[in-house]
Parts: structure tokens; C-alpha cells; sequence
């Protein structure tokens, strides 16, 4: 007999959804949609963390298509989080290669005091390139969010990264697609293409397209990250 | 049941598109390098065992002409509507059913005898929004309804300028009375919106609206597509636009710092019927207002929006969202395949139809044109 | 070394404050809540959900009890920190609400 009470659903939930270790718990003030919905702010001029409204990403229902990378299980270490982590944190290139116009609002993309000189990480440069680049190409209209979200997640127990597309193979082909609209000099290209290939190369055994899907009607048996059922329905 | 698996997605072969081999883990992968086509899906929606948000339009009264109207709202309210004590014991039972955030719509809600009751008495356990012209909002309404404990206002324009947006509502000084109203609920603290239905006469204009929404205080901006609904349809070849200029216009779109745009061109092309629920003036419960001259799954006089909910065949179908077609770009965010399923009816009379408001679904229609099922008799 | 300094004491009460109204969506993985009083819907994740309703007027250390028996059934060892910081953010969002004791007893 389940329980019913309200923490009695909550602790399903927690259950259902698979939370080892346990999220932290998070609680945000939505953004209200009305149609036509996507609250995608388009300003440019402000540091990408302002810019990029979450709760508008998610409207208020919370739905939105991501890729979990989930962080530490109840045993071992997520080895695909932990490098993806590791990626973004490392260093791009120098700014005095780089040359990186300082960003508006005060937000700087530049790290100081790396051994050759201050730096840029390849996070900050993603973000930059999709702050200031990524104008019309639809599927980086996601990647300012993938980036967002991933510097973001950090603290999370789950790294979130977006992508355009309800299957994974729709998310894959819209970035691939992204990559190759961009010129051969582009110096944006490689670190996109590296964090595509480090996703990619995840996706298989790590990754989890959730929320798009009727929890009911997918079949997850060859992804160790099963969807969970409908805890509150089937009460 | 629909098996989704890593293994299925690297097996797949796509044909007529270039590929290239990439390196990924477990082997060589083909991955395809051409601009997103639309593909078919298995649809995959969430499903919502009761909707947490429903929109009511609440009457069919209004004090605009606007010749735009989808409600072909006049001065009175129509004799069918549900009175105020009808909307209060609905309202009661959708928050018993677990609606916990309601938009409200017209005509013009704050002609609805007892409606700033009615709304205090809704944002005791709901989270409401109040879509308005604003020409009734002055300072005193604005204070009345922040301590009713309205969430959001909505204001409607249809032009930055008093020329345009009167030229659409039939009412001097209307756009003076709709830009006060933004200024006054902003002074009282209330989050405020501006929305606009993009049309052909507007189009040069709304990146003006843009600067005037955020000079005013406004949170957002919503550019709204044009249905052809009600007075829209009769005026339709003189106000729509052609996909291609409605794209042009909403990619010129520069909002200022801090104001933030709503808008569902592409890549924001939603289907958002599965967690779509609105009720119109007379009760009849739609889905979404966008429906409201294509489907009725019953109406609130006789039965309960949860029941219709659960029970109503077409609106069930709505919600599984099966699409012939989908937009890959189009579909990240709130479980969107295939378009707006209005549209997709409108011009094609099918709903698993492709929307032809997405560029990519759009397979040569002119939506500056209506189909010949829609043209008025 | 960062010390972490509670912000609460063990004794502190919590409970949702008055007319919160919390709506779950199972089927989307979290919990809307409904703050008429500062008008605004919020989502909460699963365990900011448990959370606020373990707060029905019990003590830091009661919610932090049971909470941390929920998540060590998951395989999880929670801080006292991560229950402060989450009743800290469901406090800010006016949620919950910290139970004025000494009004409580009279004083």
C-alpha cells in the first residue's frame, strides 16, 4: 500500500526518478508562459548568465529535453561527467592569442593568472561564441543553453546538456549540422566539435533523454538509467 | 510500445543525406551533416493525468471593435455565457482537481460584472494571469487588482503607435488607455507584459513596441502568431503575412537589456496541446482558445473539465500529439511535435498535419491565404 | 578551510506559510507550489518537495532526520548543509516559513 501523504509522494518521486545519492533540492520561481510560449531572451548585450532565463527555458510545467549526465552513483564515478567536467574547465587558449573583446556587463570570459598568462577556458569560450555568434543556426539556439546549463550544473548531481530534438539522433544530426555550416577557419569550430565528440561519445551508456517522453510507452531496458513509471498514477 | 535505444540510433542510416564517419564510443558511427529535414517521428508526449493550468475566457463582451477579433466580441456579452456565480463554482472545482494557475481571457474580463472578486477569490489558491486591452486600467483598477492578488497582466497592442494599433481596435485612444494601463500596473508592482498579434500592418513596428514595452517597465514582450479566427478570417489577405516576411520580421527582433521575448516562430514552433486546457466564455471546453472553431469536448454546464479531460476522445488525440511530420530544431522545448495543431488543421483539415508556420513543415503553403475550407461563406 | 556556519538552530521550526499551496506533477518529476501571498508558482524538484513537507511545523532537526532517512534509502548521506540550503531557498521563495517559537509559547 503506498503511502499517500504528501511526503509520502514526495519520497516516491525521489525513488522513481532514480536520485542515488540525492539531488540537492532545488526550488525556483517559474516564468509563466503564455502562447506563444519559448521565453528564449535574444539579449546579447548582457552577461550570458542573465541571459539565459531558465525558468523560461522550462516554463513553468518544467518540460525540456536534455541529456543527464549523472554524478556520483552509489558506487564509482561517473567517468563521462567527470571528464566533461574536466574539459571545460581546462584552458582553451591564451587570451593574448585569443583576443577576446571584454564581455558587457562587468562578466569577464577570461581567467587570470595561468601559467603562460591569463586564459580562457574552453567553457567560457563556448560561451562566448555563443553569446556573441550564434545568431540564426538552430541548432546552437539550444547550444547557448547547453553551455549555460553545464557551467551552471557544476554544483548540481546531474550535468544537463541540452540539445535540439526529441529523439537522440535529431539532437546529434542538428548539432552535426551546426558544426559544419561553420568556416574551416573558424577558431570557435574545435572546441565545439570537442564538446560535441564528448557527448557523443557518452551518450550511449550515460546519457538519458528525459522529460519528451511518455514514461509509459518508452522502453529503456538497454539504458541503465531506467525511466521510471508513473509513481502517482498507478496509486 | 517504443523502444528507444543507443544501439537503434547508431544503426541508423539515413538515406539521401551526406555522411560522415565520426569517432564514438563502441565504434564508427554515421552521423548525418545536412541541414535539418523533417523526419517522422514516434511521438513521445508527456502525459498530464490532470492539467495544472487552465485559460478561461471569461466573456465575449469588450468596449474595442477590433477587426482582428477572434471572439467576434461586441458590446454585450453574449446571453450564453456562464454567469460570475457559474465561473466561481468552476473555478473552485478546477483548483479542487488541481489547477494551480489560470489565465484569463475575453473580450475584456474586467467587464464581467463580479469579476474583481472573482479573481481575488481565484489568486487565493491559483497563480492568475489577466490578459487585457488595459483600457479600463487606470491607477485605482491597477491597485484593485494587485490586492486581488492577480499574478501577471497581459496587455494587448496591435502597433507602437496610436495610428496602427486604432486602426485595428476602432477606438481613439485606445493605444494611449492600453500604454497608461502597462505604465500603471508596473507602478503598482505588478510583473506586466505587452503582447502583439504580428500582422502586416504591425510588422515595421514591433521592434518599436519592443523599445516602448521596455521603456514602460514591462517584463516581456509576446509577438503572438495570427489565427484565422473569427474577424480575422474576413480580413485575412489584408493582415497576414507571408511566412517568410513573419520570419524576416521576428529575426530583425533586437530586445532591449532586460526585456524579455515571446515568440513561436522557429525554432519556438510549439505543439503544446498536451498540457493545453481552456474553457471559453459559454463553457465549452476547447483545449486551447486557439481551437475554439474546430473542436468542443463538452461544456462545463454538464460535465467537468477533469472529466473531459480524461474522457473526451479528440482532445485525448490532441494530446498524444501525433504528427505526420516534426521539426527536429522545433521540438526541445515543452515535448513540441509538429507545430501548432490549430494551424495544421486550419490548413490542412487533418490533426496529425505538418504546421505551415514552421519553415521547415511549410511544403509551399501561403498562409497570407486561407484554404478554401476556411474562406467565410 | 571554509567553515560552514548553520544558519539555523536544531530547535527551529518550519511549515509552510499560510495559503502555500503545493501541486504535485508527478508525471514531469517535480512539485509545483503557489505562494499567494507574494504572488508567483515555483517548481520544486523532488527534494525540495519532501522538504516542504516535512515542514509542517517541525524542527530542523526532526526534518533533517527524516530527510536524511529518505535519501540514505536512495544510497545518499546528505549534509546538514544541503537541508539548510534547501530550507533556506524554500524560505526565500516564501514557501516555508521559520515558526516564531517564542510567539508560540506566549511569550
Amino acid at each position: 500500500m503506498h503511502d499517500t501523504t504528501g511526503r509520502g509522494q514526495a519520497r516516491l518521486l525521489l525513488r522513481q526518478f532514480g536520485l542515488s545519492d540525492g539531488a540537492a533540492p532545488r526550488a525556483a520561481r517559474t516564468t509563466p508562459v503564455v502562447r506563444t510560449p519559448g521565453t528564449i531572451p535574444h539579449d546579447k548585450a548582457t552577461p550570458m548568465a542573465a541571459w539565459v532565463d531558465r525558468d523560461a527555458l522550462k516554463n513553468e510545467l518544467g518540460l525540456y529535453h536534455e541529456w543527464r549526465f549523472r554524478l556520483p552513483q552509489k558506487t564509482g564515478v561517473n567517468e563521462q561527467a567527470k571528464t566533461l567536467l574536466n574539459w571545460l574547465r581546462a584552458p582553451a587558449g591564451l587570451q593574448a592569442d585569443l583576443k577576446l573583446p571584454p564581455a558587457p556587463g562587468g562578466v569577464s570570459y577570461v581567467s587570470p593568472g595561468g601559467p603562460g598568462g591569463d586564459f580562457v577556458t574552453n567553457e567560457a569560450l563556448m560561451a562566448h561564441f555563443f553569446q556573441t555568434k550564434a545568431t540564426t543556426v538552430p541548432c546552437f539556439y539550444l547550444g547557448t543553453f547547453i553551455a549555460a546549463f553545464v557551467a551552471d550544473a557544476i554544483e548540481f548531481r546531474s550535468l544537463f546538456v541540452f540539445a535540439s530534438g526529441n529523439q537522440p539522433d535529431a539532437c546529434m544530426d542538428s548539432w552535426a549540422a551546426g558544426l559544419a555550416s561553420l568556416s574551416a577557419g573558424n577558431p570557435y569550430t574545435p572546441v565545439l566539435r570537442a564538446f560535441w565528440r564528448l557527448i557523443a561519445g557518452a551518450a550511449p551508456e550515460q546519457s538519458w533523454l528525459m522529460l519528451g517522453q511518455t514514461v509509459t510507452s518508452a522502453n529503456f531496458t538497454d539504458n541503465v538509467l531506467k525511466a521510471p513509471a508513473n509513481p502517482i498514477a498507478s496509486l | 510500445m517504443i523502444e528507444i535505444t543507443a544501439r537503434s540510433r547508431r544503426a541508423r542510416n539515413i538515406p539521401g543525406r551526406l555522411s560522415r564517419a565520426l569517432p564514438c564510443r563502441g565504434g564508427r558511427c554515421k552521423v548525418a551533416l545536412s541541414l535539418p529535414l523533417a523526419r517522422k517521428h514516434l511521438v513521445l508526449n508527456p502525459r498530464l493525468t490532470s492539467p495544472p493550468k487552465v485559460a478561461i475566457s471569461i466573456t465575449g463582451a469588450c468596449t474595442l471593435s477590433c477587426r482582428h477579433c477572434y471572439g467576434d466580441c461586441g458590446r454585450e456579452p453574449h446571453p450564453s455565457e456562464l454567469g460570475i456565480e457559474e465561473w466561481r463554482a468552476a473555478i473552485a472545482k478546477l483548483a479542487a482537481d488541481g489547477v494551480i494557475s489560470l489565465h484569463i481571457e475575453g473580450g475584456e474580463p474586467l467587464l464581467k460584472p463580479g469579476f474583481l472578486d472573482l479573481l481575488g477569490e481565484a489568486s487565493r489558491s491559483m497563480f492568475t494571469m489577466l490578459r487585457t486591452h488595459g483600457t479600463l486600467i487606470d491607477a485605482a483598477m491597477a491597485q484593485a487588482l494587485r490586492d486581488r492578488g492577480v499574478g501577471r497582466v497581459l496587455v494587448d497592442v496591435m502597433g507602437a503607435t496610436a495610428g496602427t494599433h486604432e486602426w485595428f481596435t476602432g477606438v481613439p485612444g485606445s493605444f494611449a488607455a492600453s500604454v497608461d494601463a502597462v505604465r500603471n500596473l508596473v507602478a503598482c508592482g505588478i510583473a506586466t507584459d505587452v503582447l502583439v498579434i504580428l500582422t502586416r500592418q504591425n510588422a515595421p513596428e514591433i521592434q518599436d513596441i519592443l523599445e516602448l514595452a521596455a521603456g514602460l517597465g514591462a517584463e516581456r514582450v509576446g509577438v503572438l502568431r495570427l489565427y484565422p479566427l473569427g474577424r480575422a478570417k474576413r480580413i485575412w489577405s489584408e493582415i497576414a503575412l507571408p511566412l517568410a516576411e513573419q520570419m524576416r520580421t521576428i529575426a530583425a527582433l533586437k530586445p532591449p537589456a532586460g526585456l524579455g521575448l515571446m515568440q513561436s516562430w522557429h525554432p519556438n514552433n510549439h505543439n503544446c496541446c498536451w498540457q493545453s486546457a481552456a474553457v471559453m466564455a459559454d463553457g465549452d471546453i476547447v483545449g486551447c482558445p486557439y481551437l475554439r472553431e474546430y473542436v468542443s469536448h463538452g461544456n462545463l454546464r454538464s460535465t467537468s473539465l477533469l472529466e473531459a479531460w480524461q474522457t473526451a476522445p479528440v482532445w485525448q488525440t490532441l494530446r498524444a500529439g501525433a504528427v505526420e511530420r516534426s521539426c527536429p530544431d522545433c521540438s526541445a522545448s515543452e515535448g513540441s511535435h509538429g507545430g501548432c495543431r490549430s494551424t495544421a488543421y486550419a490548413w490542412h483539415g487533418r490533426w496529425t498535419a505538418p504546421d505551415p508556420f514552421d519553415p521547415i513543415l511549410n511544403d509551399g503553403v501561403d498562409v497570407s491565404l486561407l484554404p478554401d475550407r476556411l474562406l467565410p461563406a | 578551510m571554509t567553515v560552514w556556519m548553520s544558519a539555523f538552530s536544531p530547535t527551529d521550526c518550519f511549515r509552510l506559510e499560510p495559503g502555500t499551496r503545493l501541486r504535485p506533477v508527478p508525471e514531469l518529476g517535480h512539485c509545483l507550489a503557489y505562494t499567494p501571498a507574494r504572488p508567483a508558482l515555483h517548481r520544486l524538484n523532488p527534494s525540495a518537495w519532501l522538504l516542504a513537507e516535512l515542514a509542517d511545523g517541525s524542527t530542523l532537526s526532526a526534518i533533517a532526520a527524516e530527510y536524511g532517512q529518505a535519501m540514505t534509502e536512495l544510497g545518499g548521506d546528505p549534509a546538514l548543509s544541503e537541508v539548510e540550503a534547501g530550507l533556506t531557498s524554500l524560505i526565500e521563495l516564501g514557501i516555508i516559513g521559520r515558526v516564531d517559537m517564542a510567539a508560540q509559547e506566549g511569550g
